[in-house]
Order: C-alpha cells, then structure tokens, then sequence
C-alpha cells in the first residue's frame, strides 16, 4: 500500500513538469505573453509572468530537462533513503526557478532567485550524513547568498531608478535614468550578483564542489538550469546596461578569465564528475563573454550556447551518473573499456561529446560557429580567447570518451556490471543528447521564429535578425572551428604530460575553497572571541547589560524629545490608591527575603495594570495582561521549584547593589519623564478614527482590538504567530540540550 | 500536589476553562476576547491539569503533541492568507460569506492564531515542568 501511494505521488511529480511545459508552450503567443495576478497591490509588487523568446527558452529547458531528470532520478534513486522527499525538493526547485525566469517583475524574481538558492542548498546536502555534502551545501549557500544580497541591493536601486519595479518597464525607461550617480552602483551590485550565481572566477569553486550532490541533482541544477540564471539576468539587464564600457569590459575579463582556468582546471581532475563541472564553468565563462559582447551575433551564438549546453551536458552528466552505477567509481584510471557492457551510455556519450567540442553538425558546432562570428565581428583578443576556451573543451571531450569507453583493460580497471536494463537510467541522457543533433538538423527554423527573433526584440530592439544557418559556407569562422578540432586533437595526444604539468601548477597557487575555508574560519574566530565577551554565562550579568542598554536608549530619547513634561494631578482617588499600591508592592519585592512572597507580589503588580487598563477602557488589552501575568507566575513557579532559597545564596556585594540600583532608577525616571512628555502633546487621534470608522463596513467585526489583529494588520500578526511557534522549538531543543549537558 | 479537593476540581475547572476559552474565540470579532486571549485561557486550563495531574498526563489527553497543533495553526494561518488568491484578491484578504452565519477567512485566521499559540505557549510549558522535576 505504502508502496502505491509512493509510486503515486512520485508519477504525480514526474507529469507536473511535463504539463507545465504543455502550458508553456499553449500559453505563449510570440513574441510576447503577459499575465498577471494581484499579489501585493499597495506596493506596486504583483505577481507578474512574461513569456517572451528569452524566458521560454529557459522555461522550455526547465520543464524539459525536468521531465527527463524526473524519470531519471526514479531510476537512479532507487532503493535510496527519503526518495519522496528528493523528488519533492527536484519539483519544488523547478517551480522555483521557472518562477524566476518568467517573473515581469524584479521583485519576485529575486524571491524566486533566493528560493533557487535555498532548495539548492537542501538538494545539495541531501546527502546531509556526510560532513562533505554538508559543508560543501552551505558553502554554495553562503556564496550564492551573499550575491543574492547584493543582487538585492542593485535591484533596488535599479527600481528606485526606474521609478517601477517591472521589468518591461525598467527596459522601457533605461535611457532616461542612464546618467543617474546610482547607474554605476548597480551595475556593479548585479554583477556580484550574477557573477556568484554563475560561478565566475573567483568563486568559481562553489559549482565543483556542489557535486557532491547526487548525479540527477547535478545535470539538472548544476548544468541546464539554476547555474544559468545568472546568465538569465545578464541576458535580461542587457538593454539597460549594454552599452557601458563597464558592462564589456567587466563581462568580457570575467567570462574568459573563468573559461581559460576553468579548462584548465577541468584538464587537471581525475574525477569525471569534477572534470564535467569545471567544464561547466567554462561554458558559463563563454556565455557570459558573448553577453559582454553584447552584438546581433553574440546574443545569437548565446541563446544557441544556452540550449546546446543544456542538451549535452545534462545528458553527459547522467552517463557519468550511469558510469558511477555501474563501476561504483568516478576516476578516470580505474576506468577503461567500457563500451562492451555500456553500449547504449557510450552512444550518448559520444553524442554528447560531439556537441561539447563542436564537431558540425550538432548545437554545439552552430553555437561555437556564431561564437567565433561574434568574435572576429569583435576584436582579435577576444578571439584568440574563445579559441583557447574552445580548443580546451574539445580535448576535455576528448578525455571523457577515449579512454573511458575505448581503452585497453589494465589491471587498475574496475570491474563494470551492466546496468542497462533500467530503461530510465539510459532513455533520457539519449533523448537530451539526441536532441543537440535534432534541433540544428530539423529545428532550426522553429527555434529562430520561436526563441531567437523574440528574444532579439527584447534584449537589442531587433525583431527580425540576420537567420541562424546550419552552414554558411567556407569563411573565417569555419576555418576557426577546424583548426580548434585539430588543436584539441592535437593537445589530446600531449595529455599525460599536460595533466603532470598542470598538477605542478595548481599547487603552487592558492585556491579557491582555501581562500574561502580562512575567510570563513576568521568569521567564526570572530564571532568566538564576541561571544566570549557577551556571553560569559553569567545569568546577572546578561540582565545587567540588557538594562544598560535600555537605560541607554532612553536616556537618549530624554535628551533627543523636546517636548517639556507637564505635571497634572488630575485624577481619580482609586487611581491614586492603585499607584500607591503599586510603589508599596515594588518595595515589598526588593526587600522580601522570601522568593515565593516576591514572585507573589510581582504578580499583584501585573493585576494592578491590569486594573488601570480597565479603569481606562480597554478590556483586550486587560484581558491579554491578566492572562499573560497568569501565566509568568505559573512558569516562575515551577522553575522556583528548583532554585535554592534566598537565605542559602550569598549577597550581593554593596558596589554590585549600587550600580544595579542607580540603573534602575535611571530606567525608571526616564521612563517616567517619558511619559510625561508624551502626554504632554494631545495624542493623533487620526489611526484610532480610521480604525473604529472602518472596522463593521470593511471587516464586519466590532471589536476594534481583534479586528486589527486577524484583518487590518493581519501580516503583522501572521508573522508575530509565527515567532511564537518557532520560538517554543528553539526553547524546547535549548531545554534538552542543556539536560544533556548536565547529566 | 496530592490534595484530593484540588486534583478532582481541576478537571471540572479545566473543561470549564477550555470551553470559555471557545467561546471568546469566536465572540473575538465583535466582543472582548479573540484567538489570542482564548488561547491563553486554553493554556491556563492545561496549566492547572498538569500542576494538578502531570505533564505527561495532560499529553496523553491532547493525543497530539503541542508542536504539532501550533504547526497546524501556522498551516491554518498560511492557508487563509492565500484563499484570496483564488479570487482574484491580494494575500490576506479577508473575504467573508455570510448567507447562513457570519463566516469569513479572518475567523479561520483567527483560528490558526488560537492553535498556534496553544502549541507554542503550552510546548515550553510541559518541556519546562518535565525537564525540572
């Protein structure tokens, strides 16, 4: 039975992405859908969805690829803990990240951004029993975290500038704000931004080592979609900021700084996986290159770069999922010979590969033809710069399908069992990969009426481009392709040599994951020696500095109000027998040698407010008083239980006594002056009016107090509602937890 | 506490106390009381039992445990926040239907604020008295 409902809900989550790429593609009307719910009206924050040619691309991929990884982390998740709740975090990233490249709205789409983060952060550590997958999790976490930040800072400046928070219309207006002193703030602010999610040198590091997630989670997240929505927001800003130098130079350094080391990077690895990610970054590296560029061509060679990506490296990232199934390692000498028993895994490698190194006439080779279009149209660095990233990605695939597959046995080759029978390990890496071959072949002219054109028109204004053609006979950029292949080739056979040489290297430099272990370690260092002057575990001593600062702030509001206090005895006798016995209960508890008499009338104070509260006509509030004093004597009570008398504890010193009192009184006769001055002014009686005019017409409640909390300033209460539920877990998990430590 | 008077009264005084807690629950709208003050009444009453009985006993009588219902009470609460959405609404809107009783989103808001507030409060209650004896 459990067995049903599993596979169930499991189905449910394989069709959801398979029906929202149905929706997607039914609701899409190029070049432009809009559609748009009401979410936060008073704030001009709505939940507003466009599809225009750059969102469906990712959209379609996103829906796409997720069908596939769907199926094929049921097949490859098999007999693993908590499966449900992996397909369940699959799906919730999904929507996640289609939200963020559908968002109109900048608002939302940094919600959806850090959502990405957050269920990457989960997905990643989904493996949480090792100390590796955990660490590696929070360092993706903190990385991309602390761009999302930033982002979040240049987002609002950006909508600030713009006066609007809408894409369309940030778009629309970017001339008009291109002088404003905040431009440049932003840019720079969206960059780290971009840059962190997209792992550009320097923190390119956070992407290899979120491998150590499981396979499904790597090809989806890590190759086809979350890595790109950095890109996806380059893309987007590309109108607003293209045309400064900024823009160029800083896209331009970025992306081929992190595309040469990353290919070097990935030539040094000896775990396919690590090499498959690094190679990752170097794509991520051309994109955001071609980006900096910014022309007709680049953005053409982009968008294809994006969907042949999408297509080879997932599927090339579940073979190696195949591979680690099948021979229970990753590293590349103890694999060898493999296509005897990985007949069909071999197929979609080398499909995969011929697209990851260019070979005509897959996505890849289209994609790297317009590449080096963009590039001669450009200038002679840039280049010479894609060459180099480009000749290094063909020797990359090279090395993942040579020896691997085709070698000859030696005695340091796993055993391989075969595994193909599971039909969903195999059928979606061939359909992705195959898919890098379709769509150059048949596709074509569908994806320039249905991505392209439309995306032109809204990133450069352009709705009708120069057509993408599959071959465009003998100029420079073929000639450019051919002498890559034959330089990758070339660059194959030096390989041994080449891997020595680059381990030599890397040690002598700092890397990336040591940089960021120090800067992290000094954080805690920090937060350490902070603690240990704070937190010194004396009860008083934390009550001493909470009353400091209090006395402190109201000092300050003292000297900072300017209003003059007035003195007026006006009135009741009762109130001022209430008083009086307030002041007399005070003393009673600074003197009392009994706990029990002090909590008693420390209680009797809170009954006392309560009754002045209800002198002056306010029975919710009196009512909430009496109960929560209640419920403070109740607790006091049961810890008392467990104190000591007050006899038995040694006094305080009398210096002790004296600074403790003048902060009391210090509090007090603030607090006191205070309120005086306060109700010196007749009090804005405007909010009190709207509520008691509004609360039967528009709530249809009256009781003032109660319709405030569960309608006016429902959000308020929701989230107060909240930190109470939330507050009881850290308190019961303290409770046991210092249990623990005692016994 | 072993007083024979005290431990039979307070189960008569507890049922009083958690119906009178309901009942300012749903008067909340237009008269003193509310989900939050009802919540609190609820709290005392258990309060009582376990001084009267224990904390394991009052447990055994709520069959769930305290955490569970104030995250209940925090689904409530999310679920009456995005009712709104179905209709076209922004988040929170109070919506109300009122053909038979008045019933509307505020009052089951209402009611996520009372459950949670139950399940927090009465959760570090029972985990104090269990911890310190």
């Amino acid at each position: 039975m459990a067995q049903t409902r599993l596979n169930l809900a499991l189905g449910a989550m394989v069709l959801l992405p398979f029906l929202l790429l149905l929706w997607v593609l039914f609701t899409y009307q190029p070049p432009l859908t809009q559609l748009e719910w009401a979410w936060v009206p008073s704030l001009d924050v709505n939940l507003m969805f466009r599809l225009d040619g750059l969102s469906v691309l990712f959209a379609g991929l996103i829906t796409g690829v997720g069908v596939l990884i769907q199926l094929y982390a049921l097949a490859y998740m098999k007999g693993k803990p908590a499966r449900f709740s992996f397909h369940l975090l699959l799906t919730l990233f999904m929507l996640s990240m289609l939200g963020l490249v559908l968002a109109d709205n900048i608002l939302l789409l940094f919600v959806f951004w850090e959502l990405t983060t957050l269920t990457s952060y989960l997905l990643i550590g989904y493996n949480h029993e090792e100390l590796k997958s955990r660490k590696n999790a929070l360092q993706a976490m903190l990385v991309t975290g602390i761009g999302g930040l930033t982002l979040l800072a240049g987002l609002l400046m950006l909508g600030n500038m713009a006066e609007s928070y809408q894409l369309s219309l940030i778009i629309e207006r970017a001339p008009e704000y291109a002088n404003s002193p905040w431009f440049t703030a932003s840019l720079i602010c969206v960059l780290v931004g971009a840059f962190t999610k997209s792992a550009q040198f320097p923190v390119h590091f956070w992407l290899p080592g979120a491998m150590a997630a499981p396979t499904p989670v790597s090809a989806y997240l890590h190759s086809a979609t979350m890595v790109k929505a950095g890109v996806y927001l380059l893309a987007r800003l590309l109108p607003v900021y293209g045309d400064t130098a900024l823009w160029s130079w800083s896209l331009g350094i970025a992306g081929a700084t992190t595309g040469l080391w990353c290919g070097l990077l990935a030539l040094r690895q000896t775990d396919l996986k690590l090499m498959l990610a690094f190679s990752t970054n170097v794509v991520l590296g051309k994109l955001v290159l071609l980006l900096g560029i910014g022309t007709e061509t680049a953005v053409s060679a982009a968008l294809l770069l994006i969907a042949a990506h999408a297509f080879y490296k997932a599927g090339l990232f579940m073979v190696i999922g195949i591979v680690d199934k099948a021979s229970g390692t990753r590293e590349y000498d103890l694999l060898s010979g493999m296509r005897p028993v990985l007949g069909i895994s071999f197929v979609a490698a080398v499909v995969g590969s011929a697209s990851k190194a260019g070979f005509p006439p897959t996505m890849g080779f289209l994609s790297k033809e317009y590449m080096y279009k963009a590039g001669t149209y450009s200038d002679l660095v840039t280049t010479i710069a894609m060459v180099g990233i480009n000749v290094l990605l063909v020797t990359l695939a090279l090395v993942l399908v040579i020896k691997p597959f085709l070698g000859q046995k030696d005695e340091k080759s796993v055993e391989i069992k075969p595994v193909e029978h599971y039909k969903l390990l195999w059928i979606p890496p061939l359909i992705l990969t195959f898919m890098g071959l379709l769509v150059p072949i048949a596709l074509l002219g569908l994806f320039q009426s249905a991505i392209i054109n439309p995306a032109m028109l809204v990133m450069l204004g352009n709705g009708a481009p120069e057509a993408v053609k599959l071959w465009s006979g003998i100029n420079l950029p073929l000639i450019l392709s051919l002498f890559t292949l034959a330089s990758g080739v070339v660059l194959y056979r030096f390989y041994p040599a080449l891997f020595r040489f680059l381990v030599r290297l890397t040690g002598a430099l700092p890397n990336g994951p040591e940089l960021y272990n120090r800067a992290l370690n000094s954080v805690i260092r920090f937060s350490n020696w902070q603690t240990s002057v704070l937190q010194h575990g004396q009860l008083s001593g934390y009550v001493l500095q909470f009353f400091v600062v209090l006395a402190a702030i109201l000092v300050f509001g003292v000297y900072a109000t300017s209003a003059l206090p007035v003195l007026s005895f006006d009135a009741e006798f009762y109130e001022f027998a209430i008083g009086v016995l307030m002041v007399c209960c005070a003393a009673i508890i600074i003197v009392s040698p009994s706990r029990l008499t002090s909590i008693a009338t420390l209680g009797m104070i809170g009954f006392l407010t309560t009754l002045i509260f209800m002198i002056y006509s306010a029975p919710d509030v009196s009512k909430t008083q009496l109960l929560v004093e209640t419920l403070s004597v109740v607790f006091i009570a049961i810890v008392m239980r467990r104190l000591p008398l007050l006899t038995d504890v040694p006094q305080n010193s009398g210096r002790r006594k004296v600074v403790q009192a003048s902060v009391a009184a210090t509090i007090g006769f603030c607090m006191a002056l205070l309120m005086l001055m306060i109700t010196s002014d007749p009090l804005d009686q405007s909010l009190p009016q709207y509520f008691s005019d509004y609360s039967v017409p528009f709530a249809h409640g009256r009781n003032v107090v109660n319709v405030i909390l569960v309608d006016f300033r429902a959000f308020d209460t929701l989230g107060e509602v909240v930190v109470v539920v939330v507050a009881a877990i850290a308190a019961i998990g303290v409770i046991k937890r210092y249990k623990k430590g005692v016994s | 506490m072993n007083s024979v008077i005290f431990r039979t009264a307070s189960h008569i005084v507890t049922g009083l106390m958690l119906l009178f807690s309901v009942y300012l629950f749903f008067r909340g709208h237009n008269q003193p009381g509310g989900g939050f003050i009802g919540a609190l009444i609820a709290v005392i009453a258990f309060g009582l039992l376990m001084l009267s009985e224990s904390a394991e006993y009052v447990r055994a009588q709520l069959k769930q445990t305290p955490l569970f219902l104030g995250l209940v009470g925090i689904l409530i609460l999310m679920i009456s926040a995005v009712i709104p959405f179905f209709f076209g609404e922004p988040l929170l809107t109070g919506l109300w239907w009122k053909d038979i009783l008045p019933l509307g989103t505020p009052l089951l808001f209402d009611l996520g604020v009372y459950l949670a507030v139950i399940g927090g409060v009465l959760g570090i209650l029972l985990k104090v008295d269990e911890e310190l004896s």
